[in-house]
């Protein structure tokens, strides 16, 4: 019954999430990928004109490493937002309070999966082969929601009642930005380096879901079974942590 | 009848932050200085009742004395500091209403999305939707973002989706102030259906006449401790004369009332009595000003109705040396009064009624249950005797 309660109240919160994002219209949808796509316009001209990479499909290559992070950041920021507005649900009514992050994050992953119909769009108008080597692609855009949803868990229970969280996270995003391989390849970083560089999981993450979704190749396995057991790591750490603060939550807000 | 709600030696601790830092920053800077801002307060202090099923029971007490505290503890939104509540069934709360609804969406929408945080099936609020929706009578803005809904508007439309839900136990805090003349009735005419559908209902109201008129039994709270739980009648009343503290105590004390109390034939207090029972009115004093020859008076009032004013001077009883600190016992042999409610009136005056030293009004509270009635009031016996 609970699970069951907890399942239709996520189902609900994302729906309204995303209603909300594109108020019911198609043209809404494209205000919300106007964001990465000007992004993508900047940093192609930029990294294209003034720094040059060898990098084939560059403007993909690019793209790809944008929406990435773009879910990163909007599932991380929707969760904090979402559990701040339903304090007044929370201080009226006993649901559990997991669905709020559940769902919130799950309605960023919709609009990501939506993007990622997008970017397989501009895939075929760039003429690059799509190759079935791509249904292994749902692997790791589960991994990076597992991992998504943790860090999401984490932030939310500490947000209720330390709301500057929400610049230092807006700054290590920043950060992460550049620490991770989105508008350079990876082979700039210096090899005594690549050791620390590659513990950032969303390093690793980012360019393995390149090779599956643009270059048709098949990373390795053992690189996969890292990250998966970060993620999950993450996600139960963050879990645990929400679980045990969430009592407090009508207290804090 | 089996119970619904038990409470035992419940407490629930609030920390109030002061200087309102929400911030990791704020926190770190306050460990650091020695001025210490939070302060902690009991919302409720060691609570314990017990509320059995299809009872309805009335909350009173001034605004911040825990009363919608302790409908969010039985609710479970809030986890008690101490104590131990637990509760049999499912609990409907209706507090702050309208404040769950999302002004981006629209009216149908909120309704669903209500529904779902009820925990109520997507079927089932389908098959009721059409009667929900003429409930509220919103039928022409149903889909019109709520943004665009005024404040009572909003509530009708929170108050009828709570009525999909079919609880054990209902919660009501203030909420029967919503909506227009017309809405309330209707509200009205649902709380008549849940009291019919045996619901356990504990309402939290302002209004004395609604807890009158429904409750079993009612809870008077006062600075966060309970000061009685009973009869509503005296609850109210006691709620009434507290907050009127102020305006129901005359004189200047030259001669003080230190205590009220009435007490049984076994000399117990209370305040239920049946007709043809001993009453005794033990009142205490003490002569400050060492007044000669004061007049102690009382007024009894049942049902709001004056019957009977006795005092020393008319009976004639006063002993030559009163003690300066003593008790005064008024005693009626058989209660000839009428079934209900009473209250009591007492007075200290010079003699002749001059000079009013000191006088509390509607001090004491009783409860007259049927029993044999002997006699009307006009012949009633009663004596003074002094201790």
């Amino acid at each position: 019954m609970r699970v069951k309660h907890a399942l239709s109240l996520i189902k609900e919160f994302a729906i309204v999430d995303l209603k909300l994002k594109y108020q019911g219209s198609v043209l809404g949808y494209f205000w919300s990928l106007l964001n990465p796509l000007l992004m993508l316009i900047t940093l192609y001209l930029v990294f294209s004109l003034i720094v040059k990479f060898d990098i084939p499909h560059y403007q993909l290559y690019l793209l790809l490493g944008i929406l990435i992070w773009n879910f990163l950041s909007e599932a991380t920021n929707g969760s904090m937002h979402s559990i701040i507005s339903k304090s007044g649900l929370m201080r009226k009514f006993i649901f559990p309070k997991e669905s709020i992050i559940i769902g919130s994050c799950l309605a960023s992953f919709v609009s990501f999966l939506l993007n990622l119909l997008v970017f397989f769009l501009f895939m075929i108008i760039f003429r690059v082969d799509i190759s079935l080597k791509i249904l292994i692609l749902p692997f790791y855009l589960l991994q990076l929601f597992v991992f998504v949803l943790g860090v999401s868990f984490f932030l939310s229970s500490f947000y209720v009642r330390y709301r500057d969280i929400i610049h230092i996270w807006s700054f290590l995003l920043l950060m992460g930005f550049f620490i991770t391989p989105i508008t350079y390849p990876l082979e700039i970083v210096p090899f005594h380096l690549l050791k620390y560089y590659l513990l950032n999981p969303l390093a690793r993450m980012v360019v393995d879901m390149r090779y599956v979704a643009l270059y048709n190749y098949i990373p390795d396995l053992k690189n996969f079974l890292i990250t998966l057991i970060i993620s999950v790591f993450v996600f139960v750490f963050g879990y645990l942590i929400f679980r045990k603060r969430k009592s407090h939550f009508v207290e804090e807000i | 009848m089996t119970v619904s709600i038990s409470i035992k030696n419940l407490s629930k601790k609030f920390k109030v932050n002061h200087k309102v830092e929400k911030s990791l920053f704020g926190s770190l800077k306050n460990c650091f200085s020695k001025k210490n801002t939070v302060e902690i307060f009991y919302a409720l202090k060691n609570l314990s009742l017990e509320i059995k099923e299809g009872e309805i029971i009335g909350v009173i007490g001034s605004n911040g004395s825990g009363k919608t505290t302790l409908l969010q503890l039985i609710a479970g939104i809030l986890k008690p500091t101490r104590g131990r509540i637990s509760v049999k069934g499912s609990v409907l709360p209706i507090i702050d209403l309208g404040s769950d609804i999302n002004p981006e969406l629209t009216g149908n929408e909120n309704i669903f999305l209500s529904g779902a945080i009820l925990g109520l099936d997507k079927e089932y609020i389908r098959k009721k939707y059409s009667f929900l929706v003429k409930f509220s009578g919103l039928e022409k803005f149903i889909d019109v973002k709520t943004k665009h809904y005024s404040s009572g508007m909003k509530m009708r439309l929170a108050f009828s989706i709570l009525l999909l839900a079919n609880p054990d136990i209902v919660l009501i805090d203030e909420v029967f102030g919503v909506g227009d003349i017309s809405f309330q009735k209707k509200c009205l005419k649902k709380f008549q259906k849940f009291v019919k559908e045996k619901k356990t209902i504990i309402l939290v109201s302002q209004n004395i006449d609604l807890i009158n008129n429904f409750c079993h039994k009612a809870l008077f709270l006062d600075k966060n401790n309970l000061i009685y739980f009973g009869d509503s009648y005296i609850a109210t009343e006691k709620y009434l004369t507290n907050s009127e503290k102020n305006y129901n105590d005359f004189g200047k004390k030259e001669i003080e009332i230190t205590s009220v109390s009435l007490l049984n034939s076994k000399n117990q207090e209370t305040e239920n009595f049946r007709q043809g029972d001993k009453m005794i009115l033990k009142l205490g004093y003490n002569n400050k000003k060492d007044i000669k020859n004061p007049m102690f008076g009382l007024a009894i009032f049942s049902n709001n109705v004056f019957l009977i004013g006795p005092n020393t001077t008319k009976s004639n009883v006063l002993p030559k040396n009163l003690k300066k600190k003593g008790f005064v016992f008024f005693e009626i042999e058989s209660i000839p009064f009428n079934i209900g409610r009473g209250h009591l009136t007492v007075a200290i005056h010079d003699f002749n009624g001059e000079i009013l030293y000191h006088r509390k009004e509607k001090c004491k509270l009783f409860n007259i249950e049927k029993g044999i009635k002997h006699k009307n009031f006009s012949d009633m016996n009663y004596s003074w005797s002094f201790e």
